[in-house]
């Protein structure tokens, strides 16, 4: 597939764009830096692989037009018209592609990548765009990656690498089993499902030991069974000899009390139904009733005294009482003054409050050393100020832009000088162009140098060999001894044949005479001959070859001077040539890496001299503005160090000014009429005072108000306490009337109860009450007793049997319980022992039926394993996919690396000049070797940047080449490649693309380069150059004088043609410089 | 002719010792159930026996590995046993592969309703309600290698309802011809009627589904016999844990939002359908477009599945979601096989070993490669030619994924 058109309807700063009749070998791009080189390029990606996120930001086009264009794509059926805009840029729609094919028919992207030969986006960037990008990213490339990536180049290229997505495979593989410093997966999990499974193996015991723990149970139970039993028994017999020395006193006690009752006497009695105690109970209680009437009495007349004390204390104020109404009628004034007071409060808080924020506003605004600011204020007209202000404002606006600006570029101008003088500070070097010349001129020499070394080892080495071969030679000049006895020996026979020939008769000799005579001298001649030519041959020989020692020893000596030469030249050192060389080309890579840095610094320096040109400017002119806004001040009667801002706050807040200092005259108005008010209410207050023999002690009139109503209330209380006492008083003597009449009754009550008894006094009824109250208390004991006896021996046992014990002595009973209770306490000692045991082994068996630590082993067992399982899963998949993939390697490196280390030989070849010839791989090894024309291998790693590119270069070609051998035929967009290329590798360079174009490979080159440039004119190569970012020109259609202008005057030129269009808006700046420099 | 109607319950594969897995990672406020989960169902099997008021329980063995469980094991099936004993209510049991009669701790008395059957010739028992024959239980436990005669279950005599009770396989012709009436089979296999008709041949499954794979209900079955001898056996569900693989379908214009709530619809009518038990979902995500590549490759899948843990997994009951995996579909864009690319030959190559099925792929060459301390496990890690199908699919896919970049299979 091959691009014949393209048209651009609008995208990135391009629109209306149409490039007709583009070749289909080479076609150039010119422009300079921003002329829409990268946007073409990412155009035609667009249009074949679509609007990408990061495509997107051409979109919407800068001048407008519809978003997206067209192509015009010749395939094997005919031209093709390829079409795609992105017209609903809000929806998530894709732009899709439309293909009208020759036949009429339209397609969609599958036609598209039928055209495209189904390479897919990230393949064609790979191998069919090679841009500055990639260029940069293998400058800055270590020399092993730069070494690896060429490798991987060279076995072949897709959306990923073959090399590194193995290695990243077999990482990953190895590290679930090798254990290189980080926690190894599958070991860990082996690890952890070995340890559980020796947990649950051990959980197999607890079974036994549950047998044994159910055995001892049912042991123990039986023993305590037993024991329990025995101690039952002892414990009854204790308890009975318990019971008998428990109840002995008791037993005695109930026989004596029997005794005492029968022998007591109660036949004597007083004549009434009632007993002497009942009797004795009423006498006592009407004297008791009686001596309590007489103590009430006693008491209210202490009380009644105390009463007639306590009201003759008590002094009340009468002519108070009386103007009680007055008092109360004043009380409802309290609340009035209340508020007076605190609105009198409110009334100077505000005055106080106003007159300070009128001061602090025109203290503010700055008008305080005004004679009448308010009065200016109110008849105020501030207009003539606004337009010298609204200057003002923006000349300091400006001033403080360019100022930030200022900075901001002496900041980058000082961090790029410090970054560079550090960086050759560490080089030793003040000056970075001296220090690349001097070194780059060392690196040449100390080359020249160690090519001369070997040079010179390679003459000695052939010297030797010459001088061993001249001497060889001088000693083969006599013929060795075999060969002359051996030419010898057949001269001699060929003499004796010929003479045995010619002279010895027929009859010896026969038919064979003549036949033997001549051989026999044919034998001597050629004898003769091959000693002739032998001699002369070695002759010949020697002579070259002494021939070609005196050359040899010739360009030995030419070397050794050479070499000299260079020896006086070059510093002096102790080190040998190649580790020279080595650190020399090492400081000439550390100088080259700092070259970008410098170029950053010169164009910072512009930059902070442009800044600064525009400071100094901006600051006259806010000086002038500054100067102009203080006598506009003067002229409108304010201050003249007053800001614009204060000025705008004056004009804002005049009104709010005014009606402050109104306020002010209210507030103070009221505040005196309220307080006549309350001037009159003191008075009448302290009239009333006076009249009522009162002292006010207060000034507030509340305050006099208040102590006249307490004052009224005391008296009043007062008054209402001495009335209460009187009534009180009458009520005691009302009381003390009725319990003298009590009295009375209780007297004659008495009386009548002892003649109904016929006695005359209390005391004989006394007498009889005791005894019987003897034989009372006897009873009673007896029944404790009793009772007692009763409850201790139970329902269970007999008075009889406990008797049988009670009749022994008291020491057999003790002695016999003794040994009863320790008999009890053994046993149960030993059951408690019992218990606790049997306690212990049901405590443990209910642990075990609750255990639950195997179901929580075999639960975190199958979770390990599950684990495991995906582990070892992964690890299959990723084995299996390391070894499709190694398959595929190998499979390339077979067919395809060969042919294309061919292609790629010969193509570095060329660009080198003939330098190095042959580009090859190890059998089995992942190194790439590059051979010089000496015959001298090289390593990647030592190739110097530049080579490293056309390396790079003609790999990429190769590559390429290597599709389209298999039908995939795509352009190829290189993006100033050849950038870093020496001007003759260049111009070589050049003719490589020229000739691989013209093997049918469609080349679109894109260069901001002049060199470049002419380079492919030269080689009559259809140029287009990219004026401007909305026009271009075809170079072969320029005239050298014109594409040879200065800048200025295509500037000059372009501004002409944006006068008669639309002027494009992101030139806006350079208008406003372009008015600044005509102004 | 008619019979006295009956009812019991069989059940098997109680594995008390196994708790549910198949999860890398078990939730902390899930792993109680996760631990219960076996013995809890088992007891919902004794409730069952006693709420429905069976005549008796079959139990076809493989209830519990003694060794493996510790006297919590034995212990719980004696608490249960002595339920039922309680009742009345007799017990048939015969063992399995982890449960022959000889692994039952002798220090652990049986009650006397349970009868465990050994192993060998088959034991005939007669059922009585009363003084009444109900039905003749013909048991043994599990014969060498699972395989048993059905000949040998056939009793001398016809007329009583008869059952075989054993743990293991054998020829369902056989079974047929047996003059067995209900066959109370177990031994590792799902819930499985192989033949409805008389006789019946019925294993119950597992109580409780043990792993993502075992789906659906899990519990014992319920057989009720009339007089006439019809047959009606009825799943009662007896499990804690009940595992599900839903299956969502993604479209190319599908948006992540869409997914969520479709995978909240799913999951929330899954929950009301299965009032009362814990879930477990396994999501399989089908279909085609960006969602399904983000969900393979990116984070997406790890996000879905953390909100609906997050919204569902907490509750009570829990629906927990066990996984959520893109399945892609079975072969990749034709034209890619036809590239000629890496990732083209790439994918030939796996065409090529799938479609010879008896080339061995040779791991035990591979496994050499290993270091030496992993030579005791290396023959575990040789995959089954059954796994041979799966393991290509995924080297498919992670070649698949390491050659295309960031390029969609849509």
């Amino acid at each position: 597939m091959k691009i014949n058109s393209l048209k651009i309807d609008g995208f990135g700063v391009w629109n209306r764009l149409e490039l007709d009749g583009l070749s289909d070998q080479l076609s150039v791009f010119y422009g300079l830096n921003e002329a829409g080189k990268t946007t073409l390029l990412q155009f035609l990606r667009s249009m074949l692989y679509g609007f990408s996120p990061e495509r997107s930001r051409y979109l919407p086009p800068v001048h407008g037009g519809r978003p997206g264009g067209g192509l015009v794509l010749s395939g094997s059926g005919g031209l093709y018209e390829l079409s795609r805009y992105d017209d609903q840029r809000d929806d998530d729609e894709p732009a899709r592609a439309i293909v009208l094919s020759p036949d009429g028919t339209r397609g969609g992207e599958s036609t598209l990548a039928q055209l495209l030969c189904e390479i897919d986006e990230t393949t064609f960037n790979h191998l069919f765009a090679v841009g500055l990008e990639e260029l940069q990213e293998l400058g800055t490339l270590s020399d092993t990656d730069a070494a690896a990536l060429l490798f991987r180049l060279s076995a072949g290229m897709d959306r990923v690498s073959l090399v590194e997505t193995i290695q990243a495979l077999e990482d990953s593989r190895n590290r679930q089993f090798r254990d290189d410093g980080r926690p190894c997966q599958i070991r860990q999990l082996l690890e952890q499902r070995d340890r559980l499974h020796e947990e649950i193996d051990a959980f197999g015991s607890l079974l036994d030991q549950h047998a044994r723990l159910v055995h001892q149970r049912s042991m123990l139970d039986r023993q305590i069974a037993e024991s329990e039993k025995q101690k039952d028994q002892v414990q009854q017999e204790a308890s009975l000899l318990e019971m008998a020395i428990t109840l002995r006193d008791p037993w005695r006690r109930r026989e004596e009390l029997r005794e005492q009752l029968a022998a007591m006497d109660l036949s004597e009695a007083v004549a009434s139904d009632l007993s002497p105690e009942r009797m004795l109970k009423r006498f006592k209680h009407i004297a008791r009733s009686a001596r309590k009437h007489q103590e009430q009495i006693r008491t209210l007349d202490e009380k009644r005294k105390s009463l007639r004390r306590e009201a003759s204390g008590l002094k009340v104020n009468r002519p108070l009482l009386r103007e009680a109404p007055r008092i109360h009628a004043l009380r409802e004034q309290a609340d009035w003054v209340e508020r007076l007071d605190q609105r009198i409060d409110e009334l100077h808080e505000e005055r106080v409050e106003t007159e300070k924020q009128l001061e602090n506003e025109t203290r503010q605004l700055g008008i305080e050393s005004m004679a009448d600011p308010v009065g200016f204020l109110a008849r105020r007209d501030l207009s003539p100020l606004r337009r010298p202000g609204q200057v003002l404002t923006r000349r300091r606006r400006e001033q403080s832009k360019a100022e930030t600006e200022w900075e901001a570029c002496r900041r980058t101008a000082a961090e790029r000088d410090a970054e560079i003088n550090a960086l050759l500070a560490d080089q030793g070097e003040t000056e970075l162009s001296d220090a690349i010349g001097r070194t780059g001129n060392l690196v040449a020499q100390l080359r020249r140098r160690i090519q001369l070394d070997r040079r010179l080892d390679q003459l000695r080495d052939n010297f030797k060999s010459l001088d061993r071969q001249c001497h060889d030679l001088l000693e083969g000049q006599l013929l060795p001894a075999s060969a002359l006895i051996g030419l010898g020996l057949v001269f001699v026979v060929g003499i004796v044949s010929a003479l045995a020939g010619f002279f010895l008769p027929a009859s010896i000799v026969g038919r064979l005479g003549w036949p033997l005579a001549l051989l026999g001298l044919l034998g001597t001649a050629t004898a003769t001959t091959i000693k002739v030519l032998l001699e002369r041959t070695n002759a010949a020989k020697l002579r070259a070859c002494q021939e070609q020692l005196d050359a040899v020893s010739s360009q030995l000596r030419q070397a050794r001077s050479e070499s000299d030469q260079l020896d006086e030249t070059l510093p002096e050192s102790a080190d040998p040539s190649p580790v020279r060389l080595e650190q020399a080309e090492e400081r000439l890579r550390a100088l080259e890496a700092i070259s970008p840095l410098d170029a950053r610094r010169q164009t910072a320096r512009r930059e902070l001299e442009t800044a600064e040109a525009h400071y100094t400017e901006t600051t006259e002119a806010f000086e002038a503005a500054q100067k102009r806004w203080a006598d506009s001040n003067r002229a409108a009667g304010l201050p003249e160090h007053l800001s614009v801002k204060q000025v705008q706050q004056l004009s804002e807040r005049a009104d709010h000014l005014v009606q402050l200092a109104r306020r002010v005259d209210r507030c103070r108005e009221e505040e005196t009429q309220r307080q006549d008010e309350r001037d009159g209410l003191v008075q009448r207050i302290r009239r009333l005072a006076e009249e009522t023999g009162m002292r006010a002690e207060a000034d507030h009139p509340a305050d006099m108000l208040r102590e006249l109503l307490e004052a009224l209330a005391h008296h009043e209380s007062l008054d209402k306490k001495r009335r209460g006492l009187r009534e009180e008083d009458k009520k005691f003597h009302r009381r003390r009337t009725k319990h003298e009449k009590r009295i009375r009754v209780w007297k004659r009550r008495r009386r009548s109860l002892l003649e109904e008894l016929g006695i005359r006094h209390e005391s004989q009824l006394e007498q009889q009450a005791q005894r019987e109250a003897e034989a009372k208390t006897l009873r009673e004991e007896l029944n404790q007793v009793q009772t007692t006896i009763a409850t201790a021996i139970g329902p269970k046992v007999s008075e009889d049997r406990l008797a049988v014990y009670l009749e022994t002595s008291d020491e057999q009973i003790e002695q016999q319980w003794d040994e009863s209770e320790n008999q009890v306490k053994a046993l149960e000692e030993k059951l408690k022992q019992m218990l606790q045991e049997q306690g212990e082994i049901a405590a443990q068996v209910k642990s075990l039926a609750s255990d639950r630590r195997p179901s929580q082993k075999r639960l975190e067992l199958a979770s390990v394993e599950k684990r495991l399982d995906e582990a070892i899963r992964q690890w299959q998949v990723q084995t299996m996919t390391t070894e499709l993939l190694t398959r595929i390697k190998k499979l390339y490196e077979k067919t395809r690396q060969p042919e294309t280390l061919q292609d790629a030989s010969d193509y570095l070849k060329r660009m080198t000049l003939g330098h190095y010839v042959r580009v090859w791989t190890p059998l089995g090894e992942d190194l790439l070797y590059v051979d010089d024309n000496e015959g001298n291998t090289l390593t990647v790693e030592s190739l110097s940047r530049g080579t490293r590119e056309q390396l790079f270069l003609a790999l990429r070609m190769a590559l390429v080449g290597s599709y389209a051998r298999r039908g995939v035929q795509l352009p190829l967009i290189l993006d100033d490649v050849l950038v870093n290329y020496d001007s003759r590798r260049a111009q070589a360079a050049a003719e490589v693309l020229h000739d691989f174009a013209a093997e049918g490979h469609q080349m679109f080159v894109f260069t901001c380069h002049d060199h470049i440039y002419q380079i492919f004119r030269s080689l009559d190569v259809t140029v287009k150059k990219l004026t401007r970012r909305d026009q271009t020109e075809s170079a072969t259609e320029v005239d050298e004088a014109k594409s040879k202008k200065k800048e200025v005057v295509d500037r000059q030129t372009a501004d002409e043609q944006w006068s008669e269009d639309q002027q494009p808006p992101w030139e806006e700046e350079d208008d406003d410089d372009y008015e600044t420099e005509a102004a | 002719m008619s019979y006295w109607p009956f009812r019991f319950v069989h059940a098997a594969d109680f594995h008390l010792e196994m708790p549910p897995f198949g999860l890398m990672e078990i939730p902390d406020h899930l792993e109680e159930l996760f631990l219960e989960a076996a013995f809890a169902s088992a007891q919902r099997v004794f409730d069952t026996a006693l709420a429905e008021e069976v005549d008796f329980l079959i139990l076809s063995g493989d209830l519990l590995r003694c060794r493996h469980t510790g006297p919590r094991g034995p212990l719980f099936l004696l608490e249960q046993f002595e339920r039922l004993a309680e009742r009345g209510t007799a017990i048939y049991w015969a063992g399995g592969r982890v449960d022959p009669p000889d692994s039952w701790p002798p220090s652990i008395q049986l009650p006397r309703n349970v009868h465990y059957f050994a192993p060998g010739t088959p034991e005939e028992v007669i059922h009585r309600r009363e003084d009444t024959a109900l039905a003749r239980i013909v048991g043994a436990s599990r014969a060498h290698r699972g395989r048993f005669r059905p000949s040998d279950f056939s009793p001398e005599e016809p007329g009583l309802f008869t059952i075989g009770v054993t743990n293991g396989t054998a020829e369902l012709a056989d079974l047929q011809a047996s003059r067995i009436d209900y066959w109370a089979l177990g031994g590792d296999q799902p819930r499985e009627t192989i033949s409805a008709e008389l006789p019946m041949v019925h294993y119950p499954g597992s109580p409780q589904g043990r792993q993502p794979e075992e789906t659906g209900p899990h519990g014992c079955t319920l057989v009720d016999i009339d007089r006439v001898r019809n047959l009606r056996a009825t799943l009662v569900p007896t499990d804690l844990i009940r595992w599900f693989t839903e299956r969502v379908e993604v479209t190319a214009e599908m948006e992540r939002n869409s997914l969520t709530t479709l995978l909240r619809k799913k999951i929330e009518s899954r929950i009301e359908s299965t009032s009362g038990t814990d879930l477990f979902l396994s999501w399989k995500i089908t279909g085609e477009g960006p969602l399904l590549q983000e969900i393979r490759r990116g984070r997406l899948g790890h996000d879905l599945l953390d909100l609906l843990r997050k919204e569902y997994g907490h509750t009570g009951p829990a629906a927990w979601s066990v996984s959520l995996e893109a399945v892609p579909q079975a072969r990749f864009p034709a034209h890619w096989y036809e590239q000629d690319t890496i990732r083209g030959e790439f994918l030939r190559d796996v065409n090529r070993l799938m479609e010879k099925v008896d080339d061995p792929l040779g791991w035990e060459s591979r496994l050499d490669a290993l270091p030496a301390e992993y030579t005791s496990v290396a023959l575990s890690m040789i995959p089954d030619e059954s796994a041979r199908a799966d393991i290509l699919r995924e080297t498919a896919l992670l070649g698949v994924d390491l050659l295309s970049g960031e390029e969609s299979p849509s």
